[in-house]
Formats: C-alpha cells, sequence, structure tokens
C-alpha cells in the first residue's frame, strides 16, 4: 500500500542542517497496524508527516497505491490525502469554533457530498464511538479523552483507507489511552491500514509489526514478515 | 459551504471581543469617512441640478476694470437681461432678483424674522424649478403686492393656518397677500430663498423716488448701476459656447464708449447656473471651493485605505491564533482557495457588520460636518436610491481587499509545521507593517502640530491691537424704515443719558468687514487720476466712539453729533477724512487740502483729515486705502459703546428703549468682537476640522500600533516566557517591548517635525499678521506621540508580561 524509497528529510536553517531522516526504506501493508517507535528527535513525526502527505521529502521516492506522491503538487496531494488518509494527533487538534458534530463533520466539507447524506455518516460515527450527546459541545467543554475520541471520530468518519495516528495517547491518562488504541485496533480489524507514532512500549504492542527509528535511520522492521 | 463559513466567521467574531471590535471600529471610522464624502461629492457636483433647466441658464455677472484692475461682482443692473432679451433671440426668458436681505415681516401683531427675501418676476416660475405645495405659481407674482414664501417660512408664520391669502406686512408697512407656498429650496442650489415679492412694487417705488424713467432699460446710464442678480433661460437649441463668444461684444455695444472718459469698462460674465457657486465675485453668495471636492475626496479614500490596510495588520497579527485551524483544514483535505474564500467570507462579513456602524457613524457625525462644511447633507433625503446599493457594493469591495492579504497569508501554511505548533517567524513583511505604522504617526504628529498652529495663531489675530477699541461696542443693523429715521436722535439722546452708554454713531456698514467700494478722483502732477478706495460713510461722532486717533487735520464738523454740518452738493460731500493707506497710495505727504473726491471730478472736493491705519477688516490683509464720507442723514449701522461693568443690566436697559422707539424692529445686536470672530470663521472651521482630524488619525495609528504590537509581543511569547522564568520582572518586560516601538515613534518625528514645519511656515506666511512657528506645539506633539505610543504598546506588553510564563513556554 506504502512504499519509501531512500527517503531523506533535511532542515535548514540559516547555518545549520538538521538531517531527520536518512535514506529511509519502509513497506507498509494493505490491513497492518504499523507502531514507529524510536526516542525523541529520531524521526517518527518527520516520517509520519512524509508519508501523510503533508511535508515532501528532501529525496527519495513515496509510493502510495503504486504511485509515485511525494514531487506532486500541493492540489494533487491534499486530493489523495482527502480521499485516502485521515490523521489523528498527539494534542487533538480539533478547531475550537466548531462543535464535536462540525469537526467531525470537517473531512466532508471539502467534498460534493450531499448534506443529508453526510450528516448520517457524521452521526452513525458519532454513535458509534458513543459521543451523540456531545454532538452540539464545543472541544474546550470536554474531557481530554472525549477530545481525542472526537479526533478519531474525524479521522475514520470518510472510511480512508489508511489511518495515521501521531502519539494519539500522549496526552491521555492510561484508561483513556487503553480506550482509545481498542478503537484504533477495532478500526484496524475492520480493514483499515494503520501507522502509529508512539513512545509507549505498552501501546506498541497492540500493532502487528514495529518499525523501529534511531537518529533518522530505521533500524528494524522496516519490511513486513510477510515479505 | 458559505454558511458553515459565516457559522465560523461570527463565533470567530463573537470569541475575540476586543480584536474584533477594533477591527468593526477602525472599518467603521473608515466607511463613515467614505459615506460622508461620497455624500459630500455627490452633493456637490449636483448643485443647483434641482433645477430642471439648470443647464440652459445662465447668470449675467459683471466685469468692470477700472484703471486695467479687474473687478468682479456677481450682480449685474436691472437693464441688462431685458436687453438681452431683446438683442438676443437665442434668450427665451429672463428673471431678475432684487436682494433685500433680511426683513422682519409682520402677522396678526407678531414679528418674524426672515431671510433671503428678494423682488422677483414671475417668470422665475418658468425658469427655476419650485415644488408648490399651497397656492398657485399661477401670476403668484404677476402685478403689486404678492409673494411667495417658502415651506418653513410658511410654518414659522403661520403654523397650521393656511397660509394663502393671508397678509403680510413689511417694515415700510406695505402689505403684501401670499399667493403661493413653494417647498424649500434643497442645500445644494446657489441663490436661496425664503420669499419672492411681485417686482412691480420695487418698480413703482422707484418710479415714484426718481421719476418715470426710473426703470428704462433703454436708458443707458443704467446699466453701470448693478443692483440685480440677473439670470436668462437660452433656447434649447442655442450653440452656447458661441451665445456666450457674442454676448461678451454687449459692453462694447452699449457702455464702453461712455466707460473712456473715466477709464472704466464693462463686459458682461456669463456664468453657466452650475457654476455659480463655485466663482469668486464679489457680492456673491457664499460660494464653494472646487479644490476642496478634490481634497475631500483623497482624505476619504485616504481614510478608507489606511482603515483597511489597519484590518490587515490586525488580522496577520492575530494569525498565530488561527494557524492551527488553517493546518487542520489543510490535513482534511482543504484547497487554499477554499481557505482563501473562507477568510474572504469573514472580512466581507465584518465590513458589513462596519457599514452599519458606519451608517450609524455617519448620521451622528452629519450635523457637525454640516457645521462644518457649510452643506445639508442627509442621509435620508435629497439622495438617489442607487447610492445604497453602491454603500453595500463598496463595503464588499473594502472586505474583501482588507481581507486579501491575512486570507493569502495564512492559507500559506504548511500543515506539517502548523499542527507542530511551530508558527512561521513572520519576519515577512514586518518592514511594510512598520513603515505604515510610522507613516500613520507620522501624520498624527503633523495633524498635532497643525492644529496647535492654527489655534495659536487664530488667537493672535484675535488678540491683536486693531487700531481702534473693538471692546464693549454693540453694534445694531436698523430696519430701512422712516420710522428709523425720523426717532434715532431722540433715541440716541435718550441712551447717552444712561451712565452705561458711553457714546453712539452710526454708519453705512458695521465698521467690520468688508467695506464697499468707491471711484474717487485727485489731483497728480496736474492730471486727474481715478482710484477705487474702500470706503464708509459715517456721522461725525464715529471716530471718537470707535477710539480711531486723528494723525493729521480733523474731523467733520457738526452741530448735533449726529449730522454732518459740512457742505453737500445733492448727496456727494465736498469734505473727506482718509486713512494713511490713502494718502500713501495717493502719494501726499501732506494731504491736507488736496483735491479729492467721488463726483468725477477733483476739484469739487477735498481731503481735511487722516487717521491712522486701522484694521477694518481682517488681518490677511493689510490695511488698505480708506476714504471715510460724512453723511448728513442717519446711517443704518447703530454701533454703540457701553460700559464693561454689568453688561446684562445694560443690554437690558438698551432693549426697553429700543422697544420704545423702533418696536417693529427686534433688537438684534452684535458685539463687534463676535463681527471680528466671523471674519476669522474660515480659520475657526479650518481649527475645527483639524482637531476632528488629529483625533481620527492618532485612533488609527493607534490602532496600526496595537496590531503591531499584538504580532511581535506573540512572536516573542516564547522569549517572554524564558526571560520570565530567569527571573525579568513585568516592568522590565514591558520596557523590552515599548522600547521597539520607541524607535518607531522617534522616525516619526523625525519626518513629521520637518514637514510640519515646512507647512505651517507656509500657511502663516500667507497672514501679513502672523505668530513665529511655536516650539511649544513641537514638543507637546512630539510628547503626545510617545504618551500615546507607550499607553498603546503598553497594553499589550502588559498582558504578555504577566501571562504565565509555563503557558508560553509550552506552547513551543
Amino acid at each position: 500500500m506504502l512504499r519509501t524509497k531512500d527517503l531523506c528529510k533535511i532542515f535548514q536553517t540559516d547555518t545549520i542542517e538538521t538531517t531527520a531522516l536518512k535514506r529511509v526504506n519502509i513497506e507498509i501493508l494493505q490491513g497492518e497496524f504499523v507502531a514507529i517507535v524510536g526516542p525523541s528527535g529520531c524521526g517518527k513525526t518527520s516520517l509520519l508527516n512524509m508519508i501523510g502527505l503533508l511535508d515532501q521529502p528532501t529525496d527519495g521516492d513515496i509510493y502510495f497505491m503504486g504511485q509515485e506522491v511525494s514531487r506532486l503538487s500541493e492540489f494533487k496531494r491534499t486530493i489523495i490525502r482527502k480521499e485516502n488518509i485521515g490523521f489523528i494527533f498527539q494534542s487533538f487538534n480539533l478547531i475550537d469554533e466548531l462543535t464535536v458534530f462540525e469537526n467531525v463533520e470537517l473531512p466532508y466539507f471539502y467534498t460534493k457530498m450531499a448534506p443529508a447524506e453526510r450528516k448520517k455518516k457524521v452521526d452513525d460515527v458519532l454513535e458509534k464511538l458513543q459521543l451523540s450527546h456531545r454532538r452540539n459541545h464545543f472541544p474546550q467543554q470536554l474531557s481530554g479523552g472525549q477530545q481525542q475520541r472526537v479526533a478519531v471520530a474525524r479521522a475514520v468518519v470518510s472510511n480512508p483507507k489508511l489511518i495515521l495516528a501521531d502519539e494519539p495517547t500522549g496526552n491521555l491518562d492510561s484508561k483513556n489511552g487503553e480506550e482509545v488504541m481498542e478503537l484504533l485496533k477495532q478500526l484496524n480489524q475492520q480493514g483499515t491500514t494503520i501507522v502509529m507514532v508512539t513512545h509507549s512500549q505498552v501501546h506498541a504492542m497492540y500493532a502487528q509489526r514495529e518499525i523501529h527509528l534511531l537518529d533518522g535511520q530505521v533500524i528494524k522492521g522496516s519490511i513486513s514478515d510477510q515479505l | 459551504m458559505l454558511s458553515s463559513y459565516f457559522k465560523v466567521a461570527i463565533r470567530n467574531i463573537m470569541k475575540t471581543k476586543l480584536y474584533s471590535f477594533l477591527n468593526i471600529l477602525g472599518l467603521s471610522i473608515g466607511l463613515a469617512g467614505l459615506i460622508l464624502i461620497i455624500l459630500y461629492t455627490y452633493y456637490q457636483m449636483t448643485y443647483d441640478t434641482y433645477h430642471q433647466n439648470a443647464d440652459r441658464i445662465y447668470r449675467i455677472a459683471s466685469k468692470f476694470s477700472v484703471d486695467g484692475k479687474e473687478d468682479l461682482f456677481a450682480a449685474s443692473s436691472f437693464a441688462i437681461a431685458p436687453l438681452f432679451k431683446e438683442d438676443y433671440p437665442e434668450v427665451e426668458d429672463f428673471v431678475r432678483f432684487s436682494n433685500m436681505g433680511d426683513l422682519v415681516l409682520k402677522y396678526n401683531n407678531a414679528l418674524y424674522k426672515v431671510s433671503g427675501n428678494y423682488f422677483c418676476e414671475q417668470s422665475v416660475f418658468k425658469m427655476f424649478t419650485h415644488e408648490i405645495i399651497a397656492g398657485s405659481e399661477k401670476d403668484a407674482l404677476t402685478g403689486l403686492n404678492k409673494v411667495v414664501i417658502s415651506e418653513s417660512t410658511a410654518e414659522k408664520i403661520f403654523a397650521d393656518e393656511d397660509p394663502i391669502g393671508k397678509n403680510l406686512t413689511n417694515p415700510q408697512g406695505q402689505v403684501y397677500t401670499v399667493t403661493a407656498v413653494f417647498k424649500d429650496l434643497p442645500g445644494n442650489v446657489h441663490l436661496r430663498y425664503n420669499a419672492l415679492y411681485s417686482a412691480e412694487n420695487l418698480n413703482q417705488r422707484l418710479i415714484a423716488l426718481q421719476g418715470p424713467g426710473a426703470r428704462d432699460y433703454h436708458n443707458p446710464q443704467f446699466l453701470w448701476q448693478i443692483n440685480d442678480m440677473s439670470y436668462i433661460l437660452l433656447k434649447s437649441n442655442t450653440n452656447h459656447d458661441a451665445f456666450i463668444k457674442k454676448a461678451i461684444g454687449f459692453g462694447d455695444k452699449y457702455m464702453n464708449e461712455q466707460g473712456k472718459q473715466f477709464n472704466t469698462f464693462f463686459e458682461p460674465l456669463i456664468q453657466p447656473l452650475r457654476d455659480t457657486h463655485y466663482g469668486k465675485l464679489q457680492w456673491d453668495s457664499p460660494a464653494g471651493k472646487k479644490e476642496y471636492i478634490a481634497l475631500f475626496i483623497m482624505v476619504g479614500f485616504f481614510l478608507l485605505l489606511i482603515a483597511c490596510i489597519n484590518y490587515m495588520n490586525l488580522s496577520t497579527a492575530r494569525s498565530a491564533k488561527r494557524a492551527k485551524e488553517v493546518g487542520l483544514r489543510k490535513v482534511v483535505g482543504a484547497q487554499r482557495n477554499q481557505l482563501i474564500t473562507q477568510f474572504l467570507t469573514e472580512s466581507v462579513l465584518i465590513a458589513l457588520i462596519a457599514l452599519f456602524f458606519a451608517l450609524i457613524i455617519a448620521e451622528l457625525v452629519l450635523p457637525l460636518f454640516n457645521q462644518m462644511a457649510g452643506t445639508q447633507l442627509s442621509l435620508k433625503s435629497h439622495i438617489p436610491w442607487w447610492l445604497y446599493p453602491s454603500f453595500l457594493i463598496l463595503t464588499v469591495l473594502v472586505g474583501m481587499i482588507s481581507g486579501s492579504y491575512p486570507a493569502f497569508f495564512l492559507s500559506a501554511y504548511q500543515p506539517a509545521i502548523v499542527i507542530k505548533g511551530e508558527l512561521t517567524k513572520g519576519v515577512k513583511g514586518k518592514l511594510i507593517r512598520e513603515i505604515l505604522v510610522v507613516f500613520q504617526f507620522s501624520l498624527s504628529i503633523i495633524m498635532i502640530i497643525s492644529t496647535l498652529v492654527v489655534l495659536k495663531q487664530l488667537n493672535y489675530l484675535r488678540s491683536q491691537p486693531l487700531g481702534y477699541q473693538k471692546e464693549n461696542v454693540i453694534n445694531i443693523e436698523a430696519a430701512r424704515d422712516s420710522v428709523y429715521a425720523q426717532n434715532y436722535v431722540a433715541f440716541r439722546n435718550e441712551i447717552l443719558k444712561e451712565s452705561t452708554v458711553k457714546g453712539v454713531a452710526t454708519s453705512n456698514s458695521a465698521p467690520v468687514g468688508e467695506q464697499g467700494k468707491l471711484i474717487f478722483a485727485y489731483e497728480k502732477n496736474g492730471k486727474t487720476v481715478t482710484v477705487g478706495f474702500n470706503y464708509m460713510v459715517v456721522d461725525p461722532s464715529f471716530l471718537k466712539l470707535m477710539g480711531i486717533p486723528l494723525a493729521q487735520g480733523r474731523n467733520f464738523e457738526s452741530v448735533d453729533g449726529v449730522h454732518y454740518s459740512g457742505k453737500m452738493i445733492e448727496t456727494i460731500p465736498t469734505e473727506f477724512v482718509i486713512n494713511e493707506a490713502a494718502a500713501k497710495s495717493a502719494g501726499w505727504s501732506n494731504p491736507i487740502n488736496q483735491k479729492f473726491s467721488n463726483a468725477g471730478d477733483p476739484n469739487l472736493g477735498k481731503v481735511i483729515g487722516v487717521v491712522k491705519d486701522f484694521n477694518y477688516n481682517s488681518l490677511h490683509n493689510t490695511v488698505e486705502p480708506l476714504a471715510l464720507l460724512p453723511s448728513n442723514r442717519v446711517e443704518r449701522s447703530i454701533s454703540i459703546r457701553i460700559s464693561a461693568e454689568n453688561t446684562p443690566q445694560t443690554l437690558a436697559k438698551l432693549e426697553v428703549i429700543w422697544g420704545k422707539y423702533f418696536p417693529n424692529t427686534p433688537f438684534d445686536y452684535q458685539f463687534i468682537e463676535e463681527k471680528i470672530d466671523q471674519l476669522y470663521a474660515s480659520e475657526l472651521k479650518l481649527s475645527k476640522i483639524f482637531t476632528y482630524f488629529s483625533i481620527m488619525c492618532i485612533l488609527i495609528a493607534c490602532q496600526g500600533l496595537l496590531g503591531l504590537a499584538t504580532f511581535a509581543s506573540q512572536q516573542r511569547t516564547k522569549e517572554i516566557g524564558i526571560r520570565k522564568v530567569m527571573g525579568s520582572n513585568i516592568r522590565s518586560i514591558i520596557i523590552l517591548l515599548t522600547k521597539d516601538f520607541s524607535k518607531l515613534v522617534i522616525i516619526s518625528n523625525v519626518i513629521a517635525l520637518p514637514l510640519a514645519f515646512f507647512l505651517m511656515n507656509y500657511w502663516l506666511k500667507k497672514f501679513p499678521y502672523h505668530i513665529g512657528i511655536p516650539v511649544s506645539s513641537f514638543i507637546i506633539a512630539m510628547t503626545s506621540g510617545f504618551v500615546i505610543a507607550w499607553l498603546t504598546v503598553g497594553v499589550v506588553a502588559y498582558k504578555a508580561a504577566s501571562a504565565n510564563p509555563v503557558e508560553a513556554l509550552h506552547y513551543e
């Protein structure tokens, strides 16, 4: 489903060059649940942003469903993202000015789906994630666990083929963290591919495979055992 | 999608109340300015278009050249319009207005002061537009003793009664019957009147006074006497330019052969009705200046532009707060153009809210604006319907322009960066924003200095010694009636018995202000020279009353202090008192007994005295030559000197005595000092405009600075947090943040001070009597610049400095 070839990312300020990723080659299969682990600053989030088409590599290729995507225009990358990828962030990243319902609806906002159909889909997801009673609340009115559930709802509402989660449990207590992990597991069992960046050894255990990064290089688990 | 944009926009506006308030306020002021300017421009551009025939109506004004010096008058002879109609087939009709000024009319034993009274001909209804609301315009002024009045006059005098057929009595005791009432003329017609009287009454009166030939327009002698406002209506198919060219020959045809003897020539000035308001003629109704229109338009757009830029400034300053939203929307698939649409929607919405407040502001400011600009603008009447949708379109445009920069700026964020919480360090555009603030501050400082200088100069002008004692003198304009002439001496004698009345004198016009001109002749090197001098007709008490000292010679002689006892040839005196400027102009070192007269022949009179120069007009000019003519009848302008103490009691006493002798004229007095102030009305107006404009400039500059300071403090959140963790206190952080802005104010001062110096120097030089550039004004302006900037930035800095450093650092 997703493959990188010699992926490099160098951040440049006026005088200093920081290499975030060095010739990273990984492959993710359809239906897999992969955890990217490693110490702070090893390049986990950079890798996730790259495969989520939020950022462009300095060098190397990214193949998404067989197509090289890293050098596409922002416009085209946005379309691919919109149709295929859902995101979950550590800091939830909900829009404060939108209600729960509107936040979850957001991925549909930029599509041509009819409002009635849209509403039904959002309602279904909210129901599934037990958020229906909170649908008209604003993010500030929710607990951290609830906020992350909303973020998960937003990530899954459009049935993306791939969900990218960047430390989804990082801001949650253990109970809420477990809940979110259970949610991700269920989604994976229903067929969604999940790539998750995490610090937590416990939560990494939910994944079928761990990719270990150190200093911008993959040191373990770049390819599935199935290959 | 649009409704969702609106929803988010409204939530954003509600959430950040202060910021939204500032933005809406800024745009409201800008839009209100623009609305006023549009109203003003429309008003000025449509001057006199109320009259449907405006494009075919011309005013015949007069151009005299005496010894090569040109004098232009708005009035012309009563004889000229009928001769035009006879001579030029292009002229379809004509109408003449003979001004009577303000009159006190009597109805049912009550007195009513009415301004704008003219004798006028029936043809006025054919040529000019009047909306008749009572009576009929048919034969409304034909024949004798008819009057047509304006709606407001009718309301004033008759209240709920039907005015038609009612009688009004003028101060001379003549009775006029109201035949029609017209809707008040709009503010933007040049010739304004409240009552028009049968012209036939004027004709008859003059014939009774001067004999049967008094109104014979074929008598070329009358062409030299200019009294009336004459208008002609050209036939619809006329070539106007060709007609005007042809009409200029009128002077040569009828007058200039005769004028040659006095070295005086005439040429008719054919002015299109729509231009009369912008003329610079003597004896005209108050005129407008076309330059002002351009100036106002410039100021309006300038104001709006600054408001727009301030909006951009504040919005970008707040961009950090919106960055996350932008990033997220992009992550879930928003294209850049969709985000741009969203932000533009938001700014258009804010602009529309601002329009609502702008209309309220405009409505509130209009009375003040009208007072200053001398207009009668209104948001309710006299406005074509299409102006309202154009306000709306303009507002949407303003919203788009204001929103464009933040929209492009915000939508360009890279999602990967903003999601992480890092912000682009918005150095880009910082310079532009700083330049803008420097510009706004420079303008504010210039405005503050200008306001102070104008006020100082105005005070200086008002406190200058004028060469006469202006204090405690009241001036009353008496009615033109026989009662006045008969009762004046008795009135005078009675008030002089009062201990608080120091003196009384009469003159043909108030001793302060514009004076009339007469042609005088004197001898120089054996040749007769003619010259136009200002003149005043005064009684023998005048010089003493006003405290005007004689430099040489003597005053006019009199037996009773009222009437001149010297020799007169009909109405022409044989003795004259002139001022020093006149003596200098004639080149006399010893003016006494020099031959001098206004009867054409210098041998008919002589100079008997020279008064020291006194400023009978404003200090915009140096003292011009003046001749004083003695009067052997009582003149209409009465000046009374009273003691400085117990003024109200004295005035009350005077009013009682006045009522006894002149029951038909109200005791309508004015202090000479008030009259002097009126001479500086335009400077007073200017000082007011400057004051308001300064306040507006300061407000706008503060808004700009606030935007910049907010942005800067947000950018330095982390720095502030670290400094606080390291032990910095709030005060030192406020100083740190305000320091940068002090630099901008210093730069603004460096730009503004010399500019203000040159501007004010240039302005002051227009006055022959003026102050030096006051250093204090510069110091005040400079200081207020700093204080305003510190206060504005201080508020933002305090907020940033007192924030919890943990939050500031957590943010990174």
